[in-house]
């Protein structure tokens, strides 16, 4: 493999700018909904419709459904996701982290360290909370 | 040779139809392997009438879902129950546009990648439009207004951002020893045999976990736990916006195996021989896609050798184990590289 089709495989001109490397996902997500609406189109199209009240009801394995699905649900599954949004920020402060870390050295590393550890103090602190235990019921605060 | 700006679009449609074409057909012969080497699995024959061995299968299968009732319940919110089998299968078939499958091409005087776009955050992308595709599941339970959907969709959700966390930090290893982001270059880094399975065989596991979790496979598969659930997320779709849901599922299969086959299993390196043509098109395509294939292959055989986890024992597996495992996987790898 020559050097210059490493660098630049999709062999744009030099100069080009760097956005046309994304054209093409442009293209590719066009021809994806396109696939998406025409498969739901046609199935819309061929299937025969013949409806009526009871089949339309939602499924509730078999007997007359009970209200509709907008009840409130367990409180744990807000926490998992606010605790995934705190550490996936981290996730995402370790990838390019990891991308240059090689120029970094052990300056990289000792900061990376102190930054886990930190992140870590947290992370034992709603485990201890019991955010990750689903079998226990929930303690009254 | 330099690429006027026409043929490098002329180049890229073409490559988008192909790749489309490819994935559909892809998609349909994965789920036939899948029926068939599961009922062996199990001392059963799976489907052989349609064609031979089976083989048109798949095409009785498609013609049977566009030919369905396509019911939409009274109760639904339309517009984003319309929509969200729309999201999974736009997202599913995005990612795959960034993944390489084997090595820069010279073809008509024209150099392109076997790709259909190298940009240098591929693996990020991938991430990306990986965790949009909770929206598609979560939008479908809410919209369905189903109780079974609604609770299929939670589990999803939470399941799915638990181990996109663990999925993220086992690949962050990988990325330490390649030190970038671009999936082409991670393949060069691996150049010569030193595939990045050995050094980091603790983030392979991780993400290997994390990938059966991503797409909702057994022994992960409580969205759609049809023992408790009806059919999880899905219960209220009917014809082709169920099948969908089910291509998409498949299409994300098939994406983690190539991330997979890239970061771990050194891409489309493989013995090579021959003219130009066999060694440098042929013969990587086709180690690529037995690497790819092998995944798969272990996708269906954990299905027909797995129960199905319980939900609590998921979230501790998730949270308690893969994460700190895969933090520690990431300090131990950072201070191997920067002791070199």
């Amino acid at each position: 493999m020559n050097l210059l089709a490493a660098v630049n495989p999709n062999s744009l001109p030099a100069g080009a700018p760097y956005i046309l490397h994304y054209v093409p996902l442009l293209i590719q997500f066009i021809f994806a909904m396109a696939f998406a609406g025409l498969a739901i189109g046609a199935s819309w199209l061929l299937g025969r419709h013949r409806n009526t009240r009871r089949k339309l009801s939602p499924y509730e394995c078999g007997i007359t459904p009970e209200g509709d699905a907008r009840h409130r649900f367990a409180v744990k599954f807000y926490l998992v996701a606010i605790v995934f949004i705190l550490f996936d920020i981290e996730a995402v402060f370790l990838l390019p982290w990891a991308v240059v870390y090689r120029g970094l050295g052990w300056f990289g590393f000792a900061e990376m360290a102190i930054y886990l550890a930190i992140v870590m103090t947290g992370f034992l602190y709603i485990w201890k909370k019991g955010v990750f235990d689903w079998n226990t019921p929930e303690r009254a605060e | 040779m330099q690429m006027p700006l026409k043929i490098y679009l002329l180049i890229a449609l073409i490559k988008t139809v192909l790749s489309l074409a490819v994935m559909a057909s892809l998609i349909a012969y994965v789920q036939l392997a899948e029926r068939r080497i599961v009922a062996r699995m199990q001392s059963r024959v799976g489907p052989t009438r349609v064609g031979p061995w089976g083989l048109l299968q798949p095409l009785a299968d498609t013609f049977k879902l566009l030919l369905k009732e396509d019911i939409t319940p009274s109760q639904t919110s339309s517009g984003l129950y319309l929509l969200a089998p729309a999201i999974s299968v736009t997202l599913a078939l995005l990612s795959i546009a960034v993944i390489p499958f084997g090595p820069v091409i010279h073809i008509f005087g024209y150099t392109t990648p076997l790709q259909i776009t190298n940009i240098n955050v591929g693996l990020l992308f991938i991430l990306g439009v990986t965790s949009l595709g909770v929206y598609g599941i979560v939008l479908a339970g809410w919209s369905s207004n189903s109780k079974y959907s609604l609770l299929g969709s939670l589990r999803a959700g939470s399941q799915m951002v638990s181990y996109e966390l663990a999925l993220g930090l086992a690949l962050v290893g990988p990325v330490l020893l390649a030190g970038s982001l671009d999936l082409r270059k991670i393949v060069a880094a691996q150049a010569g045999g030193h595939w990045f399975i050995l050094p980091e065989i603790v983030a392979f596991l991780i993400y290997l976990t994390a990938a059966f979790a991503e797409t909702n496979r057994i022994p992960f598969d409580l969205p759609e736990a049809e023992g408790e659930l009806g059919a999880g997320y899905h219960t209220e779709y009917s014809a082709m916006k169920f099948a969908l849901f089910f291509f998409s599922e498949y299409a994300n299969m098939i994406t983690v195996s190539c991330v997979a086959t890239l970061v771990f299993l050194g891409g489309w390196a493989g013995p090579v021989f021959g003219p130009v043509w066999l060694s440098r098109i042929v013969l990587p395509l086709f180690w690529f896609c037995l690497k790819a294939a092998f995944f798969l292959f272990l996708f269906i055989w954990v299905r027909g050798t797995l129960p199905r986890f319980r939900y609590d024992q998921l979230m501790a597996l998730g949270w308690k184990v893969l994460v700190p495992v895969a933090l520690a996987n990431v300090l131990i790898t950072s201070l191997v590289v920067a002791w070199r």
